[in-house]
């Protein structure tokens, strides 16, 4: 569904992408794990279109879109939910949500997807009329996944859900992500907590200083040695 | 005065002047807060729009001869584009550099649009002939012992608080309105959103610059005065108004530019009308040295 192939990009004389190949399965959870300053984000954001591509290819259903504007690659279905949450902190959270669905003009169906939102973060109904920085963490992370399912993804981007959120909210949007799996969306996982990632995915790769070092399933990346002894402690 | 005014009356016909003054410097002021908002840069430019917009109606009016409203909504749209063109030549290509750069090149602009409506209109200062605008607007509205409201002055109200509240509607309730709140807090998940960010910040300067242009008809409407540098000083005075209010803010914009507007004509009445410009100084400095984030700022050093 999604193909990466020898993907390099920069900050200015820094490369912090130098060849990455990779790929997504439909229907499929791919992690992506990796130390901080592996790259995992800047990855994610040349998907995205923020962050441009110095050389490589990036295919999504089979097109090159690493040429495209950001609210091109949303449109065909790339959503991302970025690191951080980076919720919109005074815009109320029904806001947030439909700007998750900016490019969307069909009322009712954008009126459905908040429906279905509500419905998997039930607290965000209740919520709706506050504004996003006054959520707790766990709450902004769902307002943040949410927020994306607005965009109507065939393919949602995830950059360390769990970070910062207690072990407890941890697992719960683990589940979550799941379950939005379940009804049908791919989804690319960018996490520090390999143990998470890799027990909840199909398929992983670990990236280390801006190349992919290490790919497999991720049952057997969860029995490798070189992985256990570097990321799963 | 005392011969001519009673002090009732005197104090009410300056707050009446005061008001109408902070109306037009609200509009202005607006427009230096919203582009401060998106793109945290102050728009020196900004007080250059509002003398375009006094230009281009006055030239509408007299040699083109079109009736006053008509040239005042094709101002209006005009001014708009003004600042979508400023947008996309000068500071679009300095997205990325360092704020000092585009700051400069907007000190840049505003001397370059000064100096090219010198060359078009000349330096004398120009006059909308009052034969040409309703007779209505030098008739008073109303009184009230010996203080009065003109009709004009009515006009300049009325005008500022419609506009007010549709820019209130366009940010509050309406889809590019979100946006533009949205990219003002955070443009790299603006753009993940889909949202066209380059786009939003030209619909914003499209909007201040609409509103800076009406402020600028406005104003030669009510001094009779249209000339070259006249943007320098509103500009300035303006963005003390937003600064007052709070830099980035709207409804701050409209606090300030009322409470300075009123300030400045009660200081030039009861101490010196000298003292008019020095009094928008003052506040500005004062602001700065005591409270930063303006009356109704967002908190100064809070990760927006």
């Amino acid at each position: 569904m999604l193909r990466l192939e020898r993907v390099h990009s920069h900050y200015r004389k820094i490369e912090a992408l130098k060849g990455v190949s990779l790929s997504v399965r439909e229907q499929s959870i791919s992690c992506l794990i990796g130390a901080n300053g592996a790259g995992k984000s800047t990855l994610l954001m040349t998907i995205s279109g923020v962050q441009p591509v110095s050389a490589g290819r990036i295919l999504f259903r089979n097109e090159l879109i690493n040429r495209l504007p950001p609210e091109d690659i949303v449109k065909r279905g790339v959503v991302q939910v970025p690191e951080g949450r980076r919720i919109f902190s005074h815009l109320t959270v029904k806001e947030n949500l439909l700007l998750g669905a900016y490019l969307r003009n069909n009322r009712n169906e954008v009126a459905a997807c908040m429906k279905n939102a509500f419905n998997l973060f039930p607290i965000l109904r209740e919520r709706q009329a506050q504004a996003g920085g006054t959520l707790s963490g766990g709450e902004q992370q769902m307002l943040a996944i949410a927020r994306a399912l607005m965009g109507a993804p065939s393919l949602l981007l995830l950059d360390e859900p769990s970070l910062g959120l207690a072990p407890l909210v941890s697992a719960h949007i683990m589940r979550i992500i799941q379950q939005i799996r379940d009804e049908g969306v791919t989804i690319l996982l960018v996490e520090q907590n390999a143990q998470a990632a890799l027990e909840l995915g199909d398929y992983g790769y670990v990236i280390e200083t801006g190349r992919v070092v290490l790919e497999d399933r991720a049952a057997a990346l969860l029995k490798n040695e070189k992985v256990k002894e570097a990321y799963l402690g | 005065m005392d011969s001519l005014l009673d002090q009732s009356s005197l104090f009410l016909q300056q707050l009446v002047n005061g008001i109408t003054l902070g109306g037009v410097y609200a509009l202005i002021a607006v427009g230096y807060t919203m582009v401060y908002g998106v793109i945290q840069l102050i728009n020196f430019a900004h007080g250059e729009i509002y003398m375009l917009g006094a230009f281009l109606a006055y030239t509408m009016v007299t040699l083109l001869g079109l009736p006053f409203f008509a040239a005042f909504i094709l101002t209006i749209l005009i001014c708009a584009c003004f600042g979508v063109i400023l947008d996309v030549i000068a500071y679009r290509p300095l997205r990325n550099a360092p704020r000092l750069a585009a700051l400069i090149t907007a000190i840049g602009m505003s001397i370059f649009l000064q100096n090219l409506a010198l060359m078009i209109w000349g330096s004398q200062i120009k006059s909308y002939p009052r034969e040409i605008l309703p007779k209505i607007f030098y008739q008073t509205a109303w009184s009230l012992g010996e203080a009065t409201l003109s009709w004009l002055q009515v006009f300049i109200l009325v005008v500022t608080v419609v506009s007010m509240a549709i820019l209130h509607l366009i940010i509050h309730r309406t889809r590019i309105g979100t946006a533009m709140r949205a990219v003002s807090l955070d443009k790299t998940t603006s753009a993940l959103m889909g949202i066209k960010v380059n786009r939003v910040i030209s619909f914003t300067f499209a909007i201040g610059s609409a509103m800076g242009g009406m402020a600028g008809i406005l104003v030669g409407l009510y001094y009779n005065a249209i000339f070259p540098t006249m943007g320098y000083i509103a500009g300035i005075k303006a963005f003390a108004a937003a600064v007052l209010g709070g830099i980035g803010s709207v409804p701050g914009a409209m606090l300030g530019g009322g409470v300075l507007g009123i300030a400045e004509v009660i200081g030039a009445g009861y101490l010196s009308s000298e003292y008019r410009d020095g009094i928008s100084y003052a506040v500005m400095i004062a602001v700065i040295l005591f409270k930063p984030s303006g009356l109704i700022g967002r908190q100064i050093g809070e990760k927006a």
